[in-house]
């Protein structure tokens, strides 16, 4: 990208059709304060809806007859791009709420549901309004399948850049020929499972004795959450609110469900049920989920803290499929991990959150597919060492069919996962710099890596300003797996190359 | 003199002795969670805030406490859920209540829950209802929002059109 006047023309003119896109979900929230009464919370929403309508318009028309075509590179610096002006207009509402410290801790809130991490540092939580409790999960809910693809569903169809968009949000599954029309299948996938969802939680809040129509926002808001890996929940005490087994199992379905790759679900939505036994990520997340599970199982034997089956499932367990698909839901309280899990509990549940769940899907974190390669290129590599020197080994790999395992797929497997670990260890030293120890930092710093979610109770709004800003850049870093992020970094000191060179009349 | 002395320093220890273990009952949510073990199946009062719902469970209700440093589960008797009038959420103040009852680490019975089985409620404060009255500034920034958005829209129409 030239950085020319062409450039930017495109990049405003996307961006405002982004954040127009968004913008208007926000009706979301008002038709619901129109429908409870909820009419201070009202104001707030319509304030900000025309807000972003505002700077929508304003900047689309900045765009208005660019000439050029809409390039790759254009579209992964408008997904990045998209994220930071979006985390700034959305955090409006949170901030007239009245439930944020400052606008710094709104903005916190809206990057962690943006990138379904489900990290909050909303205040009062139980006396926010069904409105705003809305708007949070429905952020979460989008954030879960991308702005940029519904930008991309609804409101952007053509150019080569679209592709670069779609990339550029961590996703590179083209479930149809189109990226329009798998964007648009993406949200259809999503839109079913929600109504399913939403319908199974609700019987299931009223078994448990919530009122019906309390039942069904909590059905709603919780599915939103689970479906996208997020973690969000209405109430402070996330999932141990509903004190419930039944509640608890049936968000794990859904949760494991949406930390599923999109192309596995359109393959089952296909007829292709054979693929869930065969693919590559499934294989890799219940080899490492079972690892894990075993070694936490075994160290609350000795702990002696739980002593039956029920108990070792919805207080470990939990915890750790929560993590390993980077959930974030809890059902049981933030200092627990410090006090109850002990030194090697924290390391397996960090290993656990890292991982992750699956590529192109709602979930956070290295993913299972990448350990896989790693995995299967380690064993070749064996093979190869053990073989005669003129033997060819071809590794091979099912993921929608067989597929032969290329030096440059094991190469950018591993360029990420050491980008994750950076990230990872940037993190751990800025937690311990803000005066936490070891273990609260090597948890909290692996929560925010995997855009996970669970917390040992580092994150709250007494945590130092920029710590705060430290992770925002590290949620959106791994959520959008660093490649379009890079892109606008790169791109941004490009601009500013050039401009000094002006400044100074000559080229830097 | 030293007889008067040896009866007051009595009487001071006594009175201590009486008063200290009634002001250490006094808990929070965070101490409870962060000193679980020491407090485990310790009978306690905790007083705080009954927010959210109360979810009837057969003859046993659960319902969730919070004071200004967390919230905790309470399992107990249906009869004494239901003195319960009012719980918080947005539009109002829950009752304020004290309850009694055993913290405990991991319920056995409640799939290893960290929660209060509770004996009994008492309310010391009925709840109220919470009033959002709509700021009058921000009717006026939603007014001049609404003329602009409007005004720019037609900009935007018009270099279209153009």
């Amino acid at each position: 990208m030239q950085n020319s006047k062409d450039d930017l023309k495109i990049l405003a003119y996307y961006m405002g059709k982004i954040v127009i896109g968004v913008g208007l979900l926000l009706i979301v929230p008002i038709i619901t304060g129109i429908v409870v009464k909820e009419l201070s919370a009202l104001v707030d929403f319509i304030i900000s809806f025309l807000l972003f309508m505002i700077v929508g318009l304003v900047l689309e028309m900045m765009g208005q007859g660019f000439r050029g075509t809409f390039r790759w590179i254009h579209g992964l610096v408008i997904s990045a791009l998209s994220w930071i002006i979006l985390m700034f207009l959305s955090a409006l509402p949170y901030w007239l709420s009245g439930h944020f410290l400052s606008y710094l801790d709104a903005m916190f809130d809206v990057m962690s549901g943006f990138t379904t991490t489900g990290l909050a540092l909303i205040q009062n939580l139980d006396h926010v309004s069904i409105t705003l409790n809305m708007w949070r999960h429905v952020l979460t809910f989008v954030g879960g399948q991308g702005m940029v693809v519904l930008a991309l569903s609804f409101l952007i169809t053509k150019g080569t850049g679209t592709l670069g968009m779609y990339v550029g949000e961590a996703k590179d599954e083209k479930l149809l020929p189109n990226v329009t029309d798998t964007a648009k299948a993406i949200w259809f996938i999503s839109l079913i499972y929600l109504i399913i969802g939403t319908i199974v939680l609700t019987f299931a809040g009223i078994q448990i004795g919530l009122r019906p129509s309390k039942s069904f926002l909590h059905g709603l808001w919780v599915f939103m959450a689970a479906w996208s890996t997020g973690g969000f929940a209405p109430q402070s005490q996330n999932i141990l609110y509903y004190h419930s087994t039944l509640y608890e199992t049936i968000t794990i379905i859904f949760f494991v469900i949406g930390s599923f790759n999109f192309a596995l679900h359109h393959a089952i939505w296909k007829g292709n049920k054979k693929e869930i036994y065969k693919n590559i990520e499934i294989i890799s997340f219940i080899s490492t989920l079972i690892i894990i599970t075993t070694i936490a199982v075994e160290l609350f034997k000795s702990y002696g803290l739980y002593n039956d089956t029920i108990s070792i499932f919805r207080r470990v367990f939990y915890q750790i499929i929560s993590a390993h698909t980077t959930t974030g839901f809890m059902t049981i309280y933030a200092r627990q991990f410090l006090y109850d899990w002990g030194g090697i509990g924290i390391v397996v549940i960090s290993i656990a959150m890292l991982i992750g769940g699956s590529a192109s899907s709602t979930a956070g974190g290295i993913k299972g597919i990448r350990i896989g390669f790693l995995i299967k290129a380690l064993l070749q590599n064996m093979k190869k060492a053990a073989s005669p020197e003129k033997r060819v080994y071809v590794e091979k790999y099912h993921f929608n069919g067989k597929n032969v395992l290329s030096d440059d797929i094991i190469k950018n497997a591993l360029l990420i996962i050491v980008l994750y670990f950076i990230t990872f260890i940037v993190g751990v030293i800025a937690t311990l710099f803000s005066g936490y120890n070891l273990e609260e930092s090597f948890f909290e710093a692996a929560s925010i890596t995997g855009n996970v979610g669970l917390s040992i109770g580092v994150t709250s709004t007494s945590m130092p300003s920029g710590l705060k800003v430290t992770y925002i850049i590290m949620m959106w870093l791994a959520r959008l797996e660093f490649i379009s992020a890079f892109a606008f970094i790169w791109t941004i000191l490009n601009g500013v190359r050039k401009t000094c060179g002006k400044l100074f009349g000559r080229q830097l | 003199m030293w007889k008067v002395i040896w009866k007051a320093a009595i009487v001071i220890l006594l009175f201590l002795g009486i008063t200290l273990p009634c002001l250490a009952q006094e808990y929070t949510v965070a101490a409870l969670i962060e000193e679980s073990k020491k407090w485990d199946g310790q009978a306690i009062t905790l007083e705080g805030e009954v927010i959210g719902d109360i979810m009837f469970r057969k003859n046993m209700a659960w319902f969730n406490i919070s004071d200004e440093t967390g919230a905790i589960g309470v399992w107990i008797d249906t009869s004494e859920a239901k003195k319960i009038n009012l719980t918080g959420n947005y539009r109002h103040h829950g009752d304020n209540v004290k309850i009694s009852g055993i913290f405990h680490r991991a319920l056995k019975e409640q799939g290893g829950e960290m929660a209060i089985a509770g004996e009994s409620i008492e309310i010391y404060t009925s709840g109220k209802e919470i009033i959002h009255p709509i700021q009058t500034i921000r009717l006026a920034i939603l007014g001049i929002m609404t003329i602009l958005t409007f005004i720019i829209y037609l900009i935007k129409l018009k270099i279209f059109n153009h």
